[in-house]
């Protein structure tokens, strides 16, 4: 009796203590986890195919991956509907699509060649999102930590995250809006990590290319002031970099505002034929596109965020100085 | 709380208190409230451990108990059958505490008692709490399984519009695989597009993208 009593009453204190486990990670903590996600997906071998499920479908995807050694190398192919592929070799695109078209991209960055900084910074990512371990899963047949993102505003997504336990590679991730329903999902159904893929594995395939569309613009640095500014920014985002096109004309620029985690990306360029007024464009995924011409320029904003953020970016967008 | 009386409650609760003990028992319990928390902890825990479903007690418990067991018949014959005899007592008592216990609807649960609900060892397994909160799904209702050759993928010559694709390139490249872009880059330039008509026409043509 007197054994059953204390051995009841032990247990209700490890309950008790169980109760105060897995609480919400320290701001540190928070962004350390996503770093240590980010440096996974760019720097291990992996190959796996995984589904991605948004807007009322579900596509299947394969990925090859080498990280080590420096220079960052991936092909990823679409296994379902039309064929379509990209390669990307250090910080060369090559992106196949359906039809045969093939468009070629170079970036003067020199990514893949210096250890990347991240755009994380402390602090600031605790202010507007909530980072707490949830608890443990597999996926792929992996064991998981379950990572919740939960925005503090209705600005941003929230993010679920499945990370590798050792690795911290990403299994599985849920987008979700505001009242935390799901926009899409990312999830892997085989996986082999660490194993570097074959050669051929890795370039695409010749079949493919059958056309080729002139290489997308390509992009300098911009060093010194930018032309543009966003004036009020939602809170959160600040500025990160500047870009601007190597044959655009002087005031045609690319700018990018992050808040620690998700990243939106101005562009203005010269209006052309556009029409005045503004459009919302095509979302794709949890992008959303907001365009608008102000005089000359045509602007467009375009980010993994709500429709309310990438519009707020785009009205307060004023050439600096003004 | 004296030693004998936690020694009793864990009787009560394994169904070995005789009749006496129990209505002294309960007699105590209707007038200490820390002997009813202890009380209520024990069978969260017993239920925990069993895998039953966790049912507040109620907090009037004890004088049910006390009511339920002045409505018994005193037990006259003490050399019944031994199972008779175990049945007329304390364990008459333990399953009137049952029976008490039950008698609270969990939409009574109060938020404390709801708590240690959250402890159970199958807590850790992820339950995604968050399922509640989560509306159905990210397949809509209007399934997308038309097979190609009903035309599902004419689309085959309407790929990606080469604006949006050139901004997505440029976008993934500025942000350098840092924060959030690493999740997944350069997806959405493979997957199929979703609706010709949104993704053929040139964004400069005006609403015709528009989403929402």
């Amino acid at each position: 009796m007197r054994k059953c009593s204390r051995g009841l009453a032990s247990l209700f204190a490890f309950l008790i203590i169980a109760l105060t486990l897995p609480g919400p990670a320290r701001a540190d903590e928070a962004s350390d986890i996503l770093n240590a996600m980010s440096a996974a997906m760019r720097t291990l071998d992996y190959q796996g195919s995984f589904t991605y499920q948004h807007a009322g479908r579900v596509d299947t995807l394969r990925v090859f991956h080498v990280g080590s050694g420096g220079r960052e190398r991936e092909r990823l192919i679409a296994l379902n509907g039309p064929r379509s592929e990209l390669v990307r070799d250090g910080a060369d695109i090559t992106c196949t699509q359906a039809d045969g078209s093939t468009i070629v991209y170079s970036s003067s960055n020199g990514r893949g060649l210096l250890p990347l900084v991240p755009t994380t910074t402390r602090g600031g990512l605790g202010e507007h999102y909530d980072v707490k371990r949830i608890g443990d899963d597999r996926v792929a047949g992996y064991r998981a930590d379950v990572i919740d993102v939960v925005p503090r505003d209705r600005l941003r997504y929230g993010y679920r995250l499945w990370l590798e336990r050792d690795t911290r590679l990403l299994l599985r991730s849920i987008v979700t809006d505001g009242e935390r329903r799901p926009l899409e999902q990312v999830m892997f159904v085989s996986l082999d990590i660490g194993t570097p893929p074959a050669e051929a594995d890795l370039v695409p395939q010749s079949r493919a290319v059958t056309a080729t569309v002139a290489a997308a613009v390509t992009e300098l640095v911009v060093r010194g002031a930018p032309h543009w500014q966003v004036t009020a920014p939602p809170p959160g985002f600040t500025f990160v970099s500047a870009r601007r096109p190597r044959q655009g004309p002087d005031g045609a620029e690319h700018l990018v505002y992050s808040d620690g985690l998700a990243t939106v990306s101005v562009y203005v360029e010269p209006r052309g034929d556009a029409a005045a007024g503004f459009d919302t464009l095509a979302g794709r995924g949890t992008i959303n596109v907001f365009s608008q011409v102000q005089d000359e320029w045509r602007v467009t904003v375009l980010g993994d965020v709500p429709i309310a953020t990438v519009r707020v970016i785009g009205e307060s967008l004023r050439p600096a100085g003004d | 709380m004296s030693q004998q009386i936690q020694e009793q409650l864990s009787a009560l609760m394994d169904g070995e208190l005789s009749r006496d003990e129990t209505l002294f028992l309960m007699r105590r319990v209707a007038h200490d409230a820390g002997l009813v928390q202890r009380w209520s902890a024990y069978h969260v825990i017993r239920q925990s451990l069993r895998r039953q479903e966790i049912l507040p007690l109620r907090a009037d418990f004890s004088s049910v108990i006390l009511q339920q067991i002045a409505a018994e018949a005193a037990p006259t014959d003490v050399r019944r059958a031994p199972w008779l005899r175990w049945a007329s007592g304390g364990a008459i008592a333990a399953s009137v505490a049952v029976a008490a216990l039950v008698a609270t609807s969990p939409g009574q649960r109060n938020a404390p008692e709801g708590q240690p609900l959250a402890a159970t060892p199958s807590a850790s397994v992820a339950a995604p709490d968050l399922t509640a909160d989560f509306r159905p799904p990210m397949l809509s209702p209007v399934l997308d399984a038309q097979p190609a050759s009903a035309g599902g993928f004419s689309t085959s010559s309407a790929p990606i519009d080469p604006r949006l694709q050139s901004y997505l390139i440029r976008h993934y490249d500025a942000t350098g695989g840092a924060g959030q872009q690493a999740l997944m880059p350069y997806v959405l330039l493979v997957v199929p597009t979703q609706s010709p008509q949104a993704a053929a026409s040139p964004p400069a043509d005006g609403r015709a993208g528009e989403r929402r």
